[in-house]
């Protein structure tokens, strides 16, 4: 952390020269009160009057606290946080049956394995806060619970709804690591990456991504053997932890009657595949934990949380902190050490109405035409203190813009998943091009927590609100309409759900709807009052024409009506606009609407400004306190004009020393001036300059001052000097700090004169082009909730790779929807390609083809969709009236 | 300073207070001490010892017996009387020295102001019984003289002058020399009645000579604070007797000084008014109207005794 002092107002530094100002007028002007005691010089023979100087002093060093706390100082704390960024991990965990097995000793009795683990993998996500975790669960088929992610209050919420018996049951240990992979390989942009030099340096560059594999069992099902994975894993260099729960040999269950009630516990025989995931860890340079019990269990969680530890990025963020009061407490103390000095103005026989008050003051005295009158208060100071007392209490009122601000604005995307959704009317299908809008209003709201629920016949909050879109991406892009068994467009369940979808602290809330409209009926005009009062604005976007486009049918035809006519799915754009009207929003036409986006966006927002909760999110309290300390200054001034007594002197008024003052007033003028151009200067925010970084610049200058001394350099010597300027900027680069370019060109034209000197005495080629690159602007450093925009990314590397068949599951389903692959392939591309990872040279290692052939078999199967239509099934009722529902 | 013009009497009379001050004199003249002070055939208060001794008349009865002159009586073989010019034409001279120093008071009334009043009551006294009444009143502003004279009228207004005169500015006292020293012009054998602080300094040696030549009374006025070091303390006091600002402190050394002042100042007082009856010391409390009656009276006959044994 680093701190720097500015001064938020330095011209008010000018108010320094009260001093000089009021000593001036002290000199000519100032007095003391005097009483008009005849005779008392004779009873005094020694006049040991308190002496004003120090105790002025005081007063006038108050004066200068107050003025410097009215060019408000501050702390500027630039806080370079380390975040601990590398560690972008996948927690597998097993879900399958043994996981029941009530071998773990809870507080409370014997408790199973999952009950076990889950505290423990709860709070290895809480210990990493910085870290990006996806989840993949596994049984006999292994899915994607959630993407990498920073949202960890929700995956954390994940993994408290984790229950046996989600999936079909099974160990599907290879399975679970490739889709761990697969987590992997979409994650990171490469420009978080230290450049390609520094990672040379630091082999394998092990601790950026890793998997935990938390399991109980053998491998028992699935698409992909453990070696196979394993040796996927190893050729990409991800660490493998494994952890084997529970204990071998006989273990209690439980047992269930048929009601499903727990009539008991039989011991069953547990085998966990010890060798096979030592394997598995030994050969990725992971580590293997035997966790028995609960304090292995933590110890193993513990060992993986300080083994992954990688310092990669620099977080700068300023705080201001005023430091007025430093300068007013003080200021109010030295004021009341020389309070006593007051008392030789007011105090003294004012009670007595016959003595006469008179004021020496430039070397004479005067006597006011009535005498007598009580002593006057120093009503001034009073209210220079309260004034100075009210501005510590910081006063704020009124509020001023802020540059960073928080909106706080929630955006929940509803997706309508009707079958009807799937008509071509728009190319390719609604479905496609409603789900490309949404992804693309996504990427145009980066500030806004978005959420997204699906409908159809019955609603569902698939992605919380989010400032880590990162599982709404991953559901947009393969969330179809036969995810949701219950079909139908039933706008009056969406609206059930919609208000619940929201945050408490939501700050605006705003429901996108995009559907094509055909609402069953009109019970949503009932809930209209709900989302008003949730002050939930609703922006519609109707997808389809008016003319319609007849439905795909799921076997492959198309959807007909009980008279065998084809049914023709039109664009209802009524119930959208109903809602946007009850609400406030707005409608648009994907069809007619151009730059929908934007539009999209633009209403967002316009709908955000009318909600009143809004419209201070930009903006926060302005600090008052100056106008307070000023007042308090001139008070101030003004009784150490009048009140504070002055030394009482019958007898000079010379000039000399006045024109002293003034020249005192002069510099100190000058010297506020020179503090002022001190702190306009922006401070210097630069990162700390790490002691390689210093040796590259020494090495630098050694080279250069050598140069520079040598009367004919040589080819050798300009070989140098390019190698260490390449040298710095890769060292500077690595800190993430700025390259100097002059350095970087001082070595280009070093290359340029050597090579003409000498060209064969060394690699000229290579230095050239790695200052070349050098000097290329640098990558742009993501935020730790960065996802790499998708569309920014290319695709290059995936396009050189082979594309795989579609698993035959999955090619049922696309092959009547041409969009569907693309959305495919963009599920894979979703928080871009991570190109160390996934390497296309690695198709062509003969011992991984198969691995990554079976692994792109699973990979489309293991979305989070894919995990919700396996969990849904049985909540659904299985007896539905047959309806035609699209 | 303005005020509206007065009725009366005491239309000339421009300041209110002044205005008040004098009738408030004026009632207590009359009311309260008149009689005692003017009653029967006594003989003024101010008509003390003789002066010069002028003839002898036939005794009658109702003179006071004891201006007989023996001698004379038993001579002749019936009774005769003394007789002093100064019985028939006395001139009450009061001189005001309107000092700085004055221009304070620890208690209600400044120093100032009870000298005023002394003032002016001797003057109204001396009135009512038809003397002639003269006023010099010295200040730094300058010196105002009211010739000696009979006319009521006149003297009230002088007196509301007098009550009405400035204030002198404590500071602004050059070359005023506040000694009893009368001026030529006093006419001789007046009583100079004498109202100021002690001088700084004891008389000159002429002094003796030039008191001779008149009949005189001196008055002061003495604070509390005068007499003893005043309980409040600590703060900066302007002496105007030296131009100086002091740092007022009760310590040892101030009580000590204090002291060692006052024994000085009675020094300095007694040695310009050698015999006590011909000065008078008024404290701030207690009435000092009383003081002053008093003072007559027991003046009064004190010299006539004086007279008697001679």
């Amino acid at each position: 952390m680093m701190e720097a002092y500015r001064l938020g107002a330095p011209w008010a530094l000018l108010g320094l020269l009260l001093v000089p100002a009021l000593l001036l007028w002290r000199y000519r002007r100032g007095g003391t009160p005097v009483w008009l005691v005849p005779y008392a010089a004779a009873w005094m023979p020694v006049s040991h009057a308190p002496s004003t100087r120090w105790r002025m002093l005081a007063v006038y060093l108050a004066i200068a606290l107050l003025v410097v706390a009215a060019a408000r100082p501050q702390r500027v704390d630039t806080r370079q946080e380390v975040v601990t960024r590398g560690s972008e991990l996948v927690l597998a965990v097993d879900l399958s049956t043994s996981m029941l097995a009530e071998d773990y000793a809870g507080p409370a009795g014997p408790i199973n394995r999952l009950e076990a683990i889950r505290p423990v993998i709860q709070a290895f996500i809480q210990g990493r806060p910085n870290d990006r975790i996806a989840i993949v669960v596994f049984a006999g088929r292994a899915y994607t619970l959630a993407p990498l992610t920073t949202d960890h209050g929700w995956l954390e919420q994940r993994i408290a709804a984790l229950q046996v018996g989600m999936l079909d049951d099974g160990t599907a240990l290879g399975d679970a690591l490739g889709i761990a992979l697969t987590q992997l390989e979409g994650s990171r942009a490469g420009g978080a990456r230290p450049p390609p030099a520094a990672s040379e340096t630091t082999p394998g560059n092990a601790g950026a991504a890793f998997v935990v594999l938390l399991t109980d069992g053998a491998n028992t099902s699935g698409t992909l053997t453990p070696p196979q994975a394993t040796a996927i894993a190893r050729h990409r260099a991800v660490p493998v932890y494994t952890i084997a729960a529970g204990r071998n040999g006989p273990v209690p269950f439980p047992v269930f009657d048929d009601a499903g009630q727990r009539t008991g516990t039989r011991q069953m025989p547990s085998s966990v595949d010890l060798e096979a995931l030592q394997i598995m860890s030994a050969q990725t340079s992971g580590r293997h934990f035997a966790a028995d019990d609960d304090e292995a269990l933590e110890a193993a969680f513990a060992d993986i949380d300080a083994a992954q530890k990688l310092e990669v990025q620099f977080r700068t963020e300023l705080v201001v902190v005023e430091l007025f009061a430093w300068a007013v407490v003080p200021a109010l103390l030295l004021l009341l050490a020389a309070l006593p000095l007051l008392r030789l103005g007011v105090a003294g026989p004012g009670a007595l109405p016959k003595i006469r008050r008179g004021r020496v003051a430039g070397g004479s005295v005067r006597f006011a035409e009535a005498s007598g009158g009580g002593p006057q208060l120093p009503w001034r100071l009073a209210l220079a203190a309260l004034f100075a007392l009210v501005a510590l209490s910081r006063p704020q009122w009124g509020s001023i813009e802020q540059a960073a601000y928080e909106p706080g604005g929630e955006v929940v995307i509803a997706l309508d998943l009707s079958r009807s959704m799937l008509a071509a009317d728009l190319a390719p299908s609604r479905m496609d091009h409603a789900r490309r809008v949404a992804t693309a209003l996504v990427e145009q709201l980066p500030d806004h927590r978005i959420g997204l629920v699906g409908f159809a016949g019955s609603a569902t909050l698939l992605a919380p609100p989010s400032r880590d879109p990162a599982l709404l991406r991953a559901y947009l892009a393969s969330i179809a309409p036969s995810h949701l068994r219950r079909q139908g467009t039933d706008l009056a369940a969406l609206l059930e759900i919609a208000p619940t979808a929201f945050t408490e602290e939501a700050a605006a809330r705003t429901l996108v709807v995009l559907s094509d409209g055909e609402s069953e009926s009109a019970a949503w005009r009932d809930r209209l009052a709900e989302l008003r009062s949730g002050s939930i604005r609703v922006i519609g976007v109707g997808f389809g024409t008016a003319a319609g486009a007849p439905v795909p049918a799921e076997d492959g035809g198309w959807l007909r009506d009980s008279f065998w006519s084809f049914v023709q799915s039109r664009l209802d754009l009524d119930s959208l606009r109903g809602l946007a009207e009850g609400t406030g929003g707005a409608v648009f036409e994907a069809a007619v609407t151009a730059d929908l986006v934007d539009q999209l966006r633009q209403a967002v927002l316009a709908a955000e400004d009318s909600q009143s909760i809004t419209v201070a999110a930009g903006s926060r309290p302005a600090d008052r306190f100056p106008w307070f300390i000023a007042l308090a200054l001139l008070l101030l001034a003004w009784s150490v004009a009048r009140e504070w007594p002055a030394r009482a002197r019958l007898d000079r008024v010379p000039a000399a020393p006045a024109a002293r003052l003034l020249l005192a007033g002069l510099s100190m003028v000058l010297l506020a001036g020179t503090l002022d151009a001190q702190v306009l200067a922006p401070p210097r925010l630069a990162p700390p300059v790490s002691e390689q970084e210093k040796e590259a610049f020494a090495a630098i200058i050694e080279v250069v001052a050598g140069l520079v001394e040598e009367p004919a350099p040589t080819a050798a010597d300009y070989l140098r000097l390019a190698e260490v300027s390449a040298e710095y900027g890769l060292v500077h680069r690595g800190h993430a700090h700025p390259i100097s370019e002059g350095v970087l060109h001082d070595g280009l034209a070093a290359v340029q004169v050597g090579r003409q000197l000498d060209a064969a005495i060394g690699d000229w080629d290579g230095v050239e082009a790695r200052l070349r690159r050098l000097l290329e602007p640098p990558p742009p450093v993501p935020e730790d909730a960065g996802e790499a925009d998708p569309a920014n990314e290319p695709l290059d590397a995936r396009r050189d790779a082979p594309v795989p068949q579609e698993s035959p599951a999955e090619g049922e389903q696309d092959t009547e929807q041409p969009g569907e692959t693309i959305e495919q392939e963009r599920l894979r591309n979703v928080g871009g390609t991570r190109s160390d990872l996934y390497d296309p040279a690695e198709w062509r290692d003969p011992t991984l083809v198969m691995p990554l052939h079976l692994l792109e078999q699973i990979r489309g199967t293991a979305s989070p969709a894919e995990l919700f239509r396996a969990t849904q099934a049985p909540a659904e009722p299985a007896a539905e009236p047959r309806r035609q529902l699209w | 300073m303005k005020a509206p013009p007065a009725s009366g009497s005491a239309a000339r009379l421009l300041d209110p207070r002044a205005r008040d001050a004098l009738r408030r004199l004026e009632w207590r003249l009359h009311h309260r001490r008149a009689e005692s002070l003017t009653s029967g055939g006594q003989r003024s208060i101010f008509r003390g010892r003789g002066m010069e001794f002028d003839q002898v008349v036939k005794y009658v009865y109702g003179d006071d017996i004891r201006d007989v002159d023996w001698n004379v009586t038993a001579r002749l073989g019936e009774p005769y009387r003394k007789v002093f010019v100064e019985e028939r034409e006395v001139t009450v001279f009061v001189v005001v020295s309107d000092e700085p120093a004055l221009q304070f008071g620890s208690g209600a009334l400044s120093k100032r102001e009870v000298l005023l009043e002394l003032a002016g009551f001797t003057m109204l006294l001396a009135a009512l019984k038809g003397e002639r009444v003269a006023l010099l009143h010295r200040s730094p502003a300058g010196d105002r003289l009211l010739a000696p004279t009979r006319n009521r009228t006149r003297i009230t207004g002088a007196v509301a002058d007098l009550f009405s005169a400035p204030v002198p500015q404590p500071a602004g006292r050059a070359g005023f020399a506040a000694t009893p020293v009368l001026p030529a012009g006093v006419p001789r054998g007046a009583l100079v009645v004498w109202l100021g602080e002690i001088p700084g300094d004891p008389p000159a040696a002429d002094w003796g000579a030039s008191r001779q030549r008149h009949d005189m009374i001196a008055i002061r006025v003495e604070d509390e604070w005068e007499r003893a070091l005043p309980p409040q303390g600590r703060f900066m006091a302007y002496d105007p007797d030296v131009h100086a600002v002091v740092w007022v402190e009760r310590t040892p050394a101030a009580l000590a000084a204090h002291a060692a002042w006052r024994e000085r100042r009675e020094r300095i007082w007694a040695s310009w008014w050698p015999e006590s009856a011909g000065r008078l010391v008024v404290g701030m409390a207690g009435d000092p109207l009383d003081a002053l009656v008093r003072f007559l009276r027991s003046r009064g006959r004190a010299t006539r005794a004086g007279d008697a044994r001679s």
